[in-house]
């Protein structure tokens, strides 16, 4: 029975996901240090600038980091749960999600639909109104959102429960075991994935929908006006996007507790190591009340709308901003009372957790500081903003970083160079930090975000942001030497059986 | 100060590079005891002792965070009194359109003291940014079209104010500008 089971159910679509992921990564990361030296020389066109600003907006988080989540989280159901990772729901997130950015590049590149970072609605039709860009180009752009939509609401998370709550266990493929669903706290971190994402993006999604058919002519454009109202758009918008962000955080948060108690210290040569954990019930209850404060702090992202928003509602978004921070105060003291109380083993994939962590505490104090009514008026709008934001994307890459070290060998059949390995985890959080610490400082002096040439000039911020820039471009080349030697390796994976 | 941009972000340095430096250390110390740990050593008692310590402290500061920023609220701002209005309504009353890209304004000039801005967006998503004469930002407000906002500000120091917007609104976005005076 054993010899049936290939390893490549297991790791081909995860793999496949991952080296989809770092193509992405590349892309995007080449547009964006474009951008900081376009800053520092002027080389670029507005126009220009903004088609980069909006295509590394779009793969980064999404090409990148979304998919890096979704083939490491679907890579690590399967092995812990001892599920093949293949099958429609999987096939269809994987395509689904590449057609979907592929279209979103056409309109940027083809059409030139060039709307920034997010969607800033409604931009993208006032854009084409103004002859900015074509209704084609809105059009493609609009259908690559809903496909990307489409499996981030929908298709990812019915792959992830599928695999953790469907099909029968192969015990051949069980290579790190789990008890239950909700212990250890490792499994729970994905547990607010499945149930809060999908029901609190049937809105935005039925949204984009509308909009899409009426585009194409499908239905009549006034049955989409409901849609195209701001406040309509925005509410469903920020409480699908906010808690999407809040979800991926929990998701590397989960990670965390999942790698950590994996590399504590080897009392004895002989041992084998149980996973332990400072306390399994803190970090349980740490997710759970992180879980739960997040679902309600959204609206932080319209505080600046003193008249729209009501400010009951801007209150309880603050409250509930800071009360994230203290769920994840429960975790920082389990993660480092673990580390502290049992010794952790050095290796790249405990390194890459812990930074990432680190990272990620010190950017959610920020998100806390914009999370506050009184700062929020004097920061929204800001590069604190992009601090923030590129800052927890990062240190989320970071910790699914550690993830991908764990599972090198089983996704690419040759060990890692610690070595390399050390180098791109320390460079790519000293950059990471380095970017942060220099973009918030450029907030603070008022600097608007997303603004091509800069209004308010800032030499010395835009050497900061080429410096660490182009360091942690040097991390992920480094990586990236390292991945291309497995990758032209015989590939013992695809034949193994396990 | 620390209700500002500025004052913002020297609380974040302030705090977060010792949490970096005694994270960095204690990463440091584990993987130390990584190679040659004898033993778990964090005694259950001692471990709870600083759990309670560790929570008490970040719900102590969480707290008196909160509750100091509570003035920093723009619409609870107390209004500064200014000849020949009441703080409860302020006659100054600066309307504001943006549109794709640039601002209108029905006055580049007011007296120090409270005013209130009244503000819309025509096409697309814009701010009202205002800067203070020394380029600090005292407010920004979000526009949607077909929304209407309102922001009651006290500008008591003379000069030259400028209006930004920071919400991204298309090509002409970083050239978005309009000043007005305050006058003593």
């Amino acid at each position: 029975m054993a010899s049936q089971i290939r390893l490549e159910d297991l790791t081909y679509y995860p793999r496949l996901m991952i080296l989809s992921s770092i193509a992405w990564f590349f892309a995007g990361g080449a547009a964006g240090l474009a951008m900081v030296l376009a800053h520092l020389t002027g080389a670029l066109r507005i126009a220009d600038y903004n088609m980069l600003l909006t295509f590394h907006g779009v793969v980064m988080p999404f090409g990148g980091l979304f998919q890096l989540m979704m083939g490491l989280s679907l890579l690590r159901v399967g092995f812990c749960y001892g599920k093949s990772v293949k099958g429609p729901l999987v096939k269809a997130s994987y395509f689904t999600l590449n057609v979907g950015l592929l279209l979103i590049l056409a309109a940027i590149f083809v059409f030139g639909v060039r709307t920034s970072y997010t969607l800033m609605f409604p931009l993208p039709a006032s854009g084409a109104l103004k002859g900015l860009w074509s209704l084609e180009g809105l059009t493609i752009f609009v259908w690559g959102i809903i496909l990307v939509l489409a499996v981030i609401i929908t298709l990812y998370p019915a792959s992830l429960a599928r695999l953790m709550f469907g099909g029968k266990t192969q015990e051949a493929f069980v290579l790190e075991r789990f008890v239950g669903t909700l212990n250890p706290a490792g499994m729970a971190g994905m547990l607010p994935y499945i149930f809060i994402i999908p029901p609190l993006g049937t809105a935005i999604a039925i949204g984009a929908v509308t909009i899409g058919l009426a585009l194409l002519g499908a239905i009549p454009l006034s049955s989409a006006g409901w849609v195209l109202h701001p406040l309509n758009f925005n509410y469903p918008f920020w409480i699908w996007a906010h808690n999407l962000m809040e979800a991926m955080g929990i998701m590397a948060i989960g990670t965390v507790y999942w790698l950590i108690p994996r590399y504590t210290a080897v009392l004895r040569s002989s041992e084998v190591v149980e996973p332990r954990l400072y306390s399994e019930k803190l970090g349980i209850f740490a997710i759970v009340f992180y879980s739960t404060a997040a679902v309600i702090a959204f609206p932080h992202h319209l505080f600046t709308m003193p008249t729209s928003q009501p400010a009951g509602l801007s209150y309880t978004g603050q409250i509930a901003s800071w009360l994230t921070g203290f769920g994840a105060a429960f975790s920082v003291f389990n993660v480092l009372a673990t580390a502290y109380a049992f010794g952790l083993r050095l290796t790249p994939a405990s390194l890459a957790a812990m930074l990432g962590f680190a990272v990620y505490i010190v950017d959610g104090f920020l998100a806390m500081q914009l999370g506050t009514i009184g700062w929020a008026y004097r920061l929204h709008g800001t590069y604190a903003v992009t601090a923030h934001l590129m800052t927890i994307l990062l240190a989320v890459s970071l910790i699914w970083i550690g993830a991908l070290y764990h599972s090198y060998r089983l996704l690419f059949g040759t060990e890692v160079n610690k070595k390399l390995a050390y180098i791109h985890i320390i460079l790519t959080a000293v950059a990471a930090l380095g970017l942060f610490y220099f973009m918030a400082f450029m907030g603070g002096a008022g600097t608007p975000r997303r603004a091509y040439p800069l209004p308010i000039p800032s030499d010395t911020g835009v050497l900061g942001l080429v410096g660490f820039g182009v360091l942690l471009a040097a991390a992920q080349a480094i990586f990236l030497a390292q991945l291309f030697k497995s990758l032209s390796k015989p590939h013992h994976y695809i034949s193994d059986t396990v | 100060m620390l209700g500002t941009g500025w004052g913002a972000i020297l609380l974040l340095l302030y705090l977060t590079a010792p949490f970096l430096v005694i994270f960095t250390l204690l990463l440091l110390l584990a993987f130390r005891r990584g190679r040659s740990l004898s033993g778990a050593v964090l005694g259950e008692k001692a471990a709870r002792g600083m759990e309670v310590a560790w929570l008490m402290g970040v719900g102590i500061a969480w707290a008196v965070i909160n509750l100091v920023s509570i003035p920093w609220i723009p619409w609870l701002q107390p209004l500064a009194a200014t000849p020949g209005q009441t703080p409860s309504e302020p006659v100054q009353a600066v309307n504001v359109e943006a549109f794709m890209w640039g601002y209108t304004i029905d006055t580049y000039e007011v007296k120090a003291g409270t005013v209130k801005f009244v503000a819309r967006a025509h096409d697309t998503i814009h701010s009202l940014t205002i800067y203070s004469p020394r380029g600090e930002i005292l407010a920004t407000v979000m526009l949607l079209p077909g929304m209407r906002e309102e922001l009651v500000l006290n500008l008591v120091e003379p000069g030259e104010y400028v209006i930004r917007c920071l919400e991204f609104c298309g090509d002409g976005h970083s050239a978005m500008l309009s000043k007005f005076k305050v006058v003593g």
